[in-house]
């Protein structure tokens, strides 16, 4: 954003994402995401290039009213109507429109020197057809010969722009009949193949309009043009594990032949936490007896429990000079106990091995089996750890053989019994903010003390699909949340898992 | 000194990654640590850095290339080995412009 100046070794660089055909919905969310990466600096400036299904678009001036032909009726012609938060009033968006959306962090915060430059550059690609743009005939936007021919609408948040511009390309200019231009009843809309007389191709026009923006806002011209959507998310993107840390952890794993859910459910934090020297054990095998639609936890028969990993995994901890160890298992419905015994022999062997660690279980829902449960309370864990994963509706289908009142049954009982209880949600399955509030309120109502909840990430291809991405924003205001419905340990964040740096998440000792 | 980038075995079972991003373009100068390119596995996304100095010689798996693990990825020259890192690191650019 440095005015108009040709680009030079030092201009910043753009990354300019080609999207292709993308309903106008989906854009919007992609442009939310994407201004949340560059809020946090993740990512550099961007433009996105995109053409859109029909939709008319109401801004924040309104433009209801402008609708000549009502919802139901442009329903019927294959026209969407979306009210949405940038500026302006009704537009509208379809094929053979180039719909250009850059996400910039406006250095200068100046937002009319960057409405000023976007005409500009709409103004430049018009020139290089031959053609004299007018610029703000009848409020933001150019026409040519008096005649509307792009529409310009913004948006901006902690100074990231997202929403953009429209200019008709090739657009069949009969849909703008169905509707007020902008509240103008008068307006006349025109398009660059009814101003030149000939057709235009669109992915000219997209590399001139390119050009154009580097040079009015002083870009390096662009390698590449990216096409198709984003890959996941820039904070889902971690430092790759330092191969000496990871193969010294992996080693002494090896050698106790002991499992950990972090190799197990190839865990995203896997690399940070065996840097730090610190791994979650699963006990009970790596075969389970429940077939969960998010986890990537082996399936099928398990083997019969081995009684020496008790004590193995007792002398990894001291190995390790864990001040706190967390101990998972599978489900083992194959069990009478449910593997109760072994976990309570496993806390036990930690405390020989290292009595000055706090012990952290998260326990699978032993079928309901309180005494199981019971079992392991009276090894006087430090915290019970019981993941609830997802909200009341989605329950059935991602946790098939669970129950969610069952789930909550098992924290209320461990809360009851005195222990420090401890749950978990993953978001992006599919649920409700509302959803995700209620089961929040539930656990509440458990007597749960703690919360973890963290982005889903699917597996496989086989596993649940990821619904959607949750912004890291997100997650902190639904931490604040969290803390004032009375949970006494957050933690919240797309990386955070059930176990991560859960010693942080002690409650202080007697 | 030629030194090969590989794919590295990011965890237990992962059998290739994806090249999602290169930081740097061919024939830049690249510093131990500096952020070299971005590997998409299953469920995260991991950031490799340049293992020493040096300059990026050759990218043999561009963004988008599904590479196994233990493959070359790219190679970093020593500084001396290339005469002019900052004329070549000019020649992306330029090609890609389209005034």
């Amino acid at each position: 954003m440095n005015g108009s100046h040709a680009p030079d070794a030092v201009a910043p660089e753009l990354e300019v994402l080609d999207l292709g055909r993308l309903p106008y919905d989906q854009a919007v969310a992609l442009q939310l995401r994407l201004v949340e990466e560059r809020i946090l600096d993740l990512t550099p400036d961007r433009l996105l290039l995109v053409e859109h299904p029909p939709v008319i678009t109401l801004g924040t001036g309104g433009g209801e009213t402008d609708l000549l032909v009502d919802e139901a009726g442009l329903g019927r012609k294959g026209v969407a109507v979306v009210r949405t938060d940038r500026g302006g009033k009704a537009t509208f968006h379809g094929p053979g429109q180039l719909v250009a959306y850059p996400i910039l962090r406006l250095r200068d915060r100046d937002l009319h020197a960057y409405l000023a430059g976007m005409l500009d550059v709409v103004a430049a690609v018009l020139a290089s057809f031959g053609l004299a743009a007018e610029i703000g005939l009848r409020g933001p936007g150019v026409w040519v010969g008096g005649a509307k021919i792009a529409s310009i609408g913004m948006a901006v948040r902690k100074w990231v722009t997202y929403h953009g511009v429209a200019l008709n390309v090739t657009t069949d200019l009969d849909w703008f009949r169905l509707f007020h231009p902008c509240g103008h009843p008068e307006e006349r809309m025109t398009s660059l193949a009814r101003e030149l007389d000939r057709d235009v191709d669109p992915a000219e026009v997209s590399a001139r309009y390119v050009d154009a923006f580097c040079r009015v806002f002083g870009y390096r011209p662009p390698a590449a043009v990216r096409r198709g959507a984003p890959g996941r998310p820039a904070w889902l993107c971690v430092p790759a594990p330092r191969p000496e840390a990871s193969d010294a952890m992996t080693d002494l794993l090896g050698n106790l032949r002991l499992d950990t859910v972090c190799q197990q459910a190839h865990c995203p934090n896997l690399g940070e936490c065996f840097n730090r020297g610190t791994a979650t054990f699963m006990i009970l095998g790596a075969t389970c007896t429940r077939a969960c639609r998010y986890c990537a936890v082996g399936k099928g028969r398990p083997e019969a429990p081995d009684p020496g990993e008790p004590e193995r995994v007792g002398r990894a901890v001291a190995a390790l000079g864990l001040r706190h160890a967390v101990v998972t298992s599978v489900t083992r419905d194959d069990l009478p106990d449910g593997g109760a015994a072994h976990f309570a022999a496993t806390i036990a062997a930690i405390r020989r091995h290292r009595p000055d660690a706090t012990v952290e279980v998260l326990v699978p829902d032993f079928a309901g089996d309180t005494a199981a449960l019971e079992q392991v309370i009276a090894a006087r864990p430090d915290v019970c750890n019981h993941n609830i994963e997802t909200v009341r509706r989605l329950f059935p289908d991602i946790r098939p053989r669970a129950g969610y009142d069952l789930s909550l049954r098992l924290l209320g009982r461990a809360a009851e019994l005195g222990l420090s209880t401890k749950s978990g949600l993953m978001l992006g399955l599919g649920e409700s903010e509302a959803e995700v509030l209620e089961t929040m309120e539930d656990l509440r109502g458990a007597g749960c003390r703690s919360l973890t909840l963290g982005q889903y990430l699917a597996p496989s291809r086989e596993h649940a699909p990821i619904d959607r991405y949750v912004t890291p924003s997100a997650f902190a205001a639904l931490a604040r949340t969290a803390r004032d419905m009375g949970f006494a340990g957050v933690s919240s964040g797309p990386l955070v898992r059930s176990s991560y740096r859960a010693e942080a998440m002690l409650p202080d000792r007697p | 000194m030629d030194v090969p980038v590989t794919m590295p075995k990011l965890g237990s079972t992962m059998q290739s990654g994806t090249i999602s991003r290169w930081y740097k373009d061919e024939g830049a100068t690249v510093r131990q640590g500096e952020d070299l390119l971005t590997i998409e596995t299953e469920k995260i996304s991991n950031k490799l850095e340049a293992p020493r100095d040096g300059v990026l010689a050759r990218i043999v798996a561009p963004a988008g290339a599904d590479v196994t693990v233990g493959e070359v990825l790219a190679v970093i020259a020593s500084a001396q080995d290339v005469p002019d890192p900052a004329a070549r690191r000019e020649e992306p650019a330029t090609a890609a412009s389209r005034s």
